[in-house]
């Protein structure tokens, strides 16, 4: 096992290392001016424009640029923003929490809800619950995200007024009281949370189903049963327990998705996390911003597929020791 | 920007009075909010304003502030030497309020003497001095603070401390917008605590994340990516702002601004985007709606060089008729109808419509098939082929325009105009790019056509000679008429306003004439302000300027108001 | 000797795409306290899904049983017990083994969590008192080390080992029947004769009934009491093993006692009967050996026989015994 994490580890050295290199050939291969994407709209002369460029090193020849850039990677050291005239870390520092908050109520979402859905389906294959149960998260997986999260505005933000439409607290959120505070937080999660969660249940379910119902085909199941366990024994300890393994290969995949899905609904909810500081910094050519959100997300996403590793070889004993 | 060379200007009396032209402008656009007429606003500051904005402030510091929202932060916290009016007059002192300075004189044709109120104090109560007024230049002059207003303000040769509350500023030279230059684009920053911080390294400090003003509000709390709390300061020595909280909060999509205006999640925007947003929330009974003019204008500029070799002319609009014919040929009534359901929104120039010289009597290019016909038959362009389109020695006439995938209005003007062009016999391809990208193919001159959108000061000398003069630095077009560089040059330099006039109205001609550019549209923007507060006037070129006179009357508070204020 | 376990009419369906398919139709057999019952038969005669039916461990749908079907057990008819009472005969009264041990062991639990939790489906007992039963069932089975294997999962045993841990999980509860379906067959020849060995002496000592399933003829010489022969969905022919093997009164059982299979190449085909198994979906008219059969007449080809006596104990359903001097039941 431990040599299996060391492999891991190194492996994924080598990814954060490409990753850092393809986004820093990627960036500057960008049309678009740094400096000039400060000044929106408006004029300014070039001796403003050119003393940003030597402040920020992009004066410089690219190879100069590169070395730099990696030694100061490795050092930890982002750099400062473009746009905001402080370190990127401090971007990172305060979106970062904001993500991971609506990432695992999202990831909740989606594996709470597709993995009853798709046991109950598995379980109980061609009952009319089943063929329901497909129709709707067949629906649900194809709505487009960005629409969803309108709907999901306009009819239980502005309408129903249920529940907050942006940001992911409040603006006066610092003078509520402790109770008020983490009430306020839920409140706002609830929306973009669903929204980003409710298209990975959908597929959730629908691969669960299909593992549950592979599992129920096995053999072991037979064997569970005529030993005279009750049918819920039956179904949480037997098959579970095997169509768990799909389901772990489906978390590791799904980080990614997740992290380009959390750009959309950040924007549309005002949810000041990762995802809405990439498409900011995307906008600004702020290079060092948008690098350390991609560094942050390849090493949030390496991380999660060895963790996803991790829990297979714990979850299967028929790999752990090979 | 361009230095234009301004001539001597005398000043009677020492002051200036307000153009005709813009005190009308004030009463045309200022609506002020007054809900029910028993609404007391509370005796000292009280509740909450919401503001929503597009993007995070890349600052609170004024020195560095570039974006229109930064500006408006940091204007409630910082102060200038004199307030401009809410008329935008850059002429003379006509308008300005006194803030840090309580009176000045123009001692001669080249030197303002203001006296500082001594009652401005910065947060950390220290007074505000000469001195603090003396580095402030120095540090927007800075090479390495390198402040995007530094050159607005190159005419200003010295400022001296002549005692601790009397400060002097010379010019190079005497003109009418010294007053405007001396106050404008400097808000008064603290000596005291920032002198030691070495410039270069001032942009990163982090005395700028925790700034020490002297205005209406101080500095609560800032959140980079999300928001920024500004508190009332109670003390403030011209009377206690009216509201004790602002949030301004980041919300990047327009829709949800309009959504959380309309569930009361928010109380301003500045800008609510398209007119169908615009509708929802005039439909809100809790809202109302404040059209203001933009100082903002969308034109199609024409490249008069070769994008391919820019030593060569443009094949088609190096000829002066041909860039006339397709004014002539496009219906921007029809235009600024469907895209801003505003159909008088047509300029008569590179004016925007909070522009002084928007009211200028300058005839608009009509929109005329005939005439576009005529002249490009004179130039060749006499038979057409199988698609309606005009050709030449084998040649169709056809161009490219770009166009900034941002902005939807632009985009939709730019297919209505492919539409009526096609009418006259005109090819025009559409080719929808990237901001960022967009932006650096018009800057670097790698394009037939472009549609872009420049937003102007109050004094608009500066962004027509930077967009429109010969070199201009945003000149993307390569425009050069030696005889409109000299009718702008001569309106910095009239003597007197009906010269300025006469100036700026031979050079609006001029191109009309030999036209840089179609001058698509000039919008009004409209502001979504919660009803209960009172005062509102929102001024064209900041959206905070007067924001800390606005008022929530005590009986209309909403619960959320109230949280957190003591 | 009275019976343990009566079956009657049993009648398994399965609605597939293809149509309904007839698995097992109309078959009777009693099993009395303490004697094995040989069941026989090729692959797609029946017999496996005739154990499965004891237990209804056929899915329902789309199995389904005729309605004159009955299974009783100590007077109970199984197939009409609530699903609650039913699950106390599972593995406590009648117990099961089956054909590949690999398969039917769950791969991610322990062996040991395994049989632990069948002890626990019936009987109030700690965790810790169940586990150390399963050590000692490990034990009974002949797995040395059992307090370590305890906590192997099935993949690091071999086959053998895995069938003992079958019949370790089989035995935990004391079954008065345990359902053995070929429990042989998937395991190597050395290994085959070591877990027969083991079931026998088992039975001995647990004093149980059991039902051995098996296409392997041979195997019953030596294991069974009494053989019941399936062909089609049907027993052909039942009888004392001896008189079986020895008077064989069907010609399918003659068949296949002419052809045992090769104990060199396991293979659940029987060489020797030409022509192949019908499937369920379509049995052929009259006697389904008919189409096979050496002996065949006209009447086997349109009607099918009823059950003839053919000695002590002893029946076979061949118009062959009703030419002769046998005579219906």
């Amino acid at each position: 096992m431990g040599r299996f994490v060391l492999r891991r580890l190194a492996q994924s050295a080598v990814i954060v290392f490409l990753v850092a290199t393809l986004t820093f050939v990627l960036l500057r291969m960008a049309p678009g001016d740094p400096v000039r994407a400060q000044f929106r709209d408006v004029t300014v002369s070039q001796e403003v424009i050119d003393e940003y460029r030597r402040s920020w090193g992009l004066d410089r020849s690219m190879p100069v640029q590169y070395v730099q850039y990696l030694g100061n990677l490795i050092r930890g050291d982002f750099g400062q923003s473009f746009s905001l005239h402080r370190p990127a870390w401090d971007v990172i520092r305060e979106a970062l929490p904001n993500t991971v908050v609506l990432a695992l109520a999202a990831l909740g979402i989606s594996f709470a809800t597709g993995m009853v859905l798709g046991t109950a389906q598995g379980a109980n294959p061609n009952s009319r619950m089943d063929h329901t149960l497909t129709v709707i998260t067949l629906a649900v997986f194809s709505i487009p995200i960005f629409w969803l999260g309108l709907m999901f505005m306009l009819v239980f933000g502005q309408w129903m007024g249920w529940f907050p439409i942006g940001g992911e607290v409040s603006p006066v959120y610092r003078g509520l009281p402790l109770v008020g505070q983490l009430a306020d937080r839920f409140r706002h999660l609830v929306l973009p949370a669903l929204t980003l969660g409710l298209g990975g249940a959908a597929v959730v379910a629908r691969f669960h189903r299909a593992a549950m119902a592979e599992a129920f085909a096995e053999n072991f199941i037979r064997t569970a049963r005529a030993k005279g366990l009750s049918e819920q024994t039956v179904v949480l300890k037997h098959a579970l327990r095997n169509a768990l393994l799909p389901a772990i290969t489906m978390f590791g995949l799904s980080l990614p998705v997740l992290f380009s899905g959390s750009v959309l609904v950040e924007y549309v909810f005002a949810w000041h996390g990762m995802g809405l500081a990439a498409f900011e910094a995307v906008g600004r050519r702020d290079y060092n911003v948008v690098t350390a959100i991609t560094m942050i997300g390849a090493t949030l996403v390496v991380a999660g597929n060895m963790v996803a590793d991790l829990l297979y070889r714990l979850a299967d004993p028929r790999t752990a020791e090979s | 920007m361009l230095d234009l060379a301004p001539l001597t200007i005398p000043f009677p009396g020492g002051h200036m009075r307000t153009t005709k032209a813009a005190a009308c402008l004030t009463l045309a656009w200022t609506i002020v909010i007054t809900a029910c007429a028993s609404d007391r606003p509370c005796a000292s500051p009280c509740g909450t304003i919401i503001v929503n904005i597009t993007g995070a402030p890349e600052t609170v510091l004024p020195v560095f502030a570039v974006s229109s929202n930064a500006q408006a932060i940091t204007g409630l916290l910082f102060l200038p030497l004199a307030e401009i009016g809410n008329d935008l007059n850059y002429l003379g002192d006509g308008g300005f309020e006194p803030r840090i300075a309580r009176s000045w004189t123009f001692e001669d044709s080249v030197t303002i003497v203001f006296a500082l109120d001594r009652r401005a104090t910065w947060e950390d109560g220290e007074p505000v001095t000469a001195r603090d007024v003396v580095f402030t230049y120095e540090l927007y002059r800075h090479p390495a603070v390198n402040s995007d207003e530094r050159e607005d303000i190159s005419d200003i040769v010295a400022v001296e401390a002549r005692e601790e509350h009397i400060v002097a500023f010379s010019f190079s030279h005497p003109y009418q917008q010294q007053f405007y230059d001396a106050t404008y684009h400097m808000r008064i920053h603290p000596a005291h605590l920032l002198d030691t911080i070495p410039r270069e390294a001032l942009r990163t400090h982090d005395l700028t994340r925790a700034p020490v003003g002297s205005g209406p509000y101080r500095l609560g709390r800032w959140d980079v990516n999300s928001t920024v709390e500004l508190l009332a300061n109670p003390d403030f020595f011209l009377g206690a702002p009216g509201v004790a909280r602002i949030v301004v909060q980041v919300v990047p999509d327009l829709n949800t601004t309009v959504s959380q205006l309309i569930a009361e999640e928010t109380d301003f925007a500045d800008f609510l985007g398209s007119p169908s947003n615009v509708q929802r929330v005039r439909e809100t009974k809790e809202v109302a709606v404040i059209d203001f003019p933009s100082l903002a204008y969308v034109f199609v500029g024409f490249n008069l060089r070769d994008p391919s070799s820019p030593n060569r002319p443009h094949p088609l609009f190096a000829n002066r008729d041909v860039r006339r014919a397709i004014g002539l040929a496009v219906d921007l009534a029809a235009i600024a109808e469907a895209v801003l359901g505003d159909s008088s929104a047509v300029p008569s120039g590179p004016v925007s419509r909070g522009n002084a010289l928007w009211d200028y009597e300058v005839e608009r290019t009509p929109f005329d098939v005939g005439r576009a016909t005529q002249l490009l038959e004179s130039q060749g362009w006499t038979e057409t082929d199988s698609q309606g389109y005009r050709v030449r020695n084998g040649q169709r006439l056809s161009f490219t325009l770009l166009v900034p995938s941002s902005s939807g209005m632009r985009r939709q003007a730019a297919i209505i105009m492919e539409s009526q062009l096609h009418a006259a016999g005109i090819e025009m391809l559409i080719e929808e790019l990237e901001f960022n990208a967009w932006y650096e193919r018009s800057q670097r001159g790698r394009f037939d056509a472009t549609l872009g959108n420049w937003g102007q000061k109050p004094n608009p000398a500066n962004a027509i000679g930077g967009a429109w003069g010969t070199g201009g630095p945003d000149n993307w077009g390569s425009y050069s008429n030696a005889a409109f560089d000299s009718m702008l040059a001569a309106a910095s330099r009239a003597t007197n306003p009906a010269q300025a006039r006469t100036n700026w109205l031979a050079a609006l001609r001029l191109l009309q004439r030999d036209p840089p550019a179609v001058w698509v549209f000039a919008p009004s923007q409209a502001a979504g302000v919660h009803g209960r507060l009172q005062n509102v006037f929102v001024r064209s070129d900041d959206w905070g300027a007067t924001m800390w006179r606005w008022q929530i009357a005590s009986d209309q508070m909403l619960p959320r108001d109230r949280v957190g204020v003591p | 000797m009275t019976a343990l376990l009566r079956v009657r009419h049993l009648s398994t369906s399965f609605q597939t795409e293809a149509g309904l398919v007839r698995a097992v139709d109309d078959v009777s057999f009693d099993l009395a306290e303490g004697e094995t019952l040989g069941l026989v038969g090729e692959s797609g005669s029946g017999k496996t899904v005739t154990a499965l039916s004891i237990l209804r461990l056929i899915p329902q749908p789309p199995g389904a049983f005729g309605p004159e079907s009955r299974i009783e057990y100590d007077g109970v008819d199984l197939l009409r017990l609530p699903s609650r009472e039913l699950r106390k005969v599972r593995g406590a009264q009648i117990a099961m083994i089956f054909q590949e041990p690999m398969s039917s062991l769950n791969p991610v639990l322990t062996v040991g969590s395994q049989i632990s939790e069948a002890i626990r489906a019936h009987e109030p007992v700690s965790r810790k008192e169940a586990n150390d039963r399963a050590v000692e069932l490990l034990d009974l089975v002949g797995i040395p080390e059992p307090g370590r294997r305890f906590r192997d999962y099935p993949h690091q045993m071999s086959g053998g080992m895995q069938q003992r841990v079958m019949i370790g999980m089989a035995l935990s509860c004391r079954p008065k029947i345990l359902i053995a379906d070929e429990p042989t067959t998937a395991l190597d020849v050395t290994i085959q004769a070591q877990i027969l060995d083991l079931l026998l002496e088992l039975k001995e000592r647990f004093a149980m009934s059991v039902l051995f399933i098996t296409h392997d003829l041979g195997v019953l010489a030596g294991v069974a009491d009494r053989v019941a022969v399936m062909y089609g969905g049907s027993i052909v022919e039942q009888g004392p093993v001896r008189a079986v093997f020895e008077q064989p009164a069907h010609p399918y059982t003659r068949g296949l006692l002419h052809a045992v299979p090769r104990v060199d190449r396991p293979s659940d085909r029987i060489e020797g009967i030409p022509g192949s198994v019908p499937t369920a979906t379509a049995w052929p008219s009259g006697c389904r050996f008919h189409p096979r059969c050496s002996e065949c007449m006209k009447r086997c080809e349109v009607d099918a026989p009823p059950s003839y006596s053919a000695g002590t104990d002893h029946t076979a359903r061949c118009w062959l015994l009703d030419q002769s001097e046998g005579q219906r039941q």
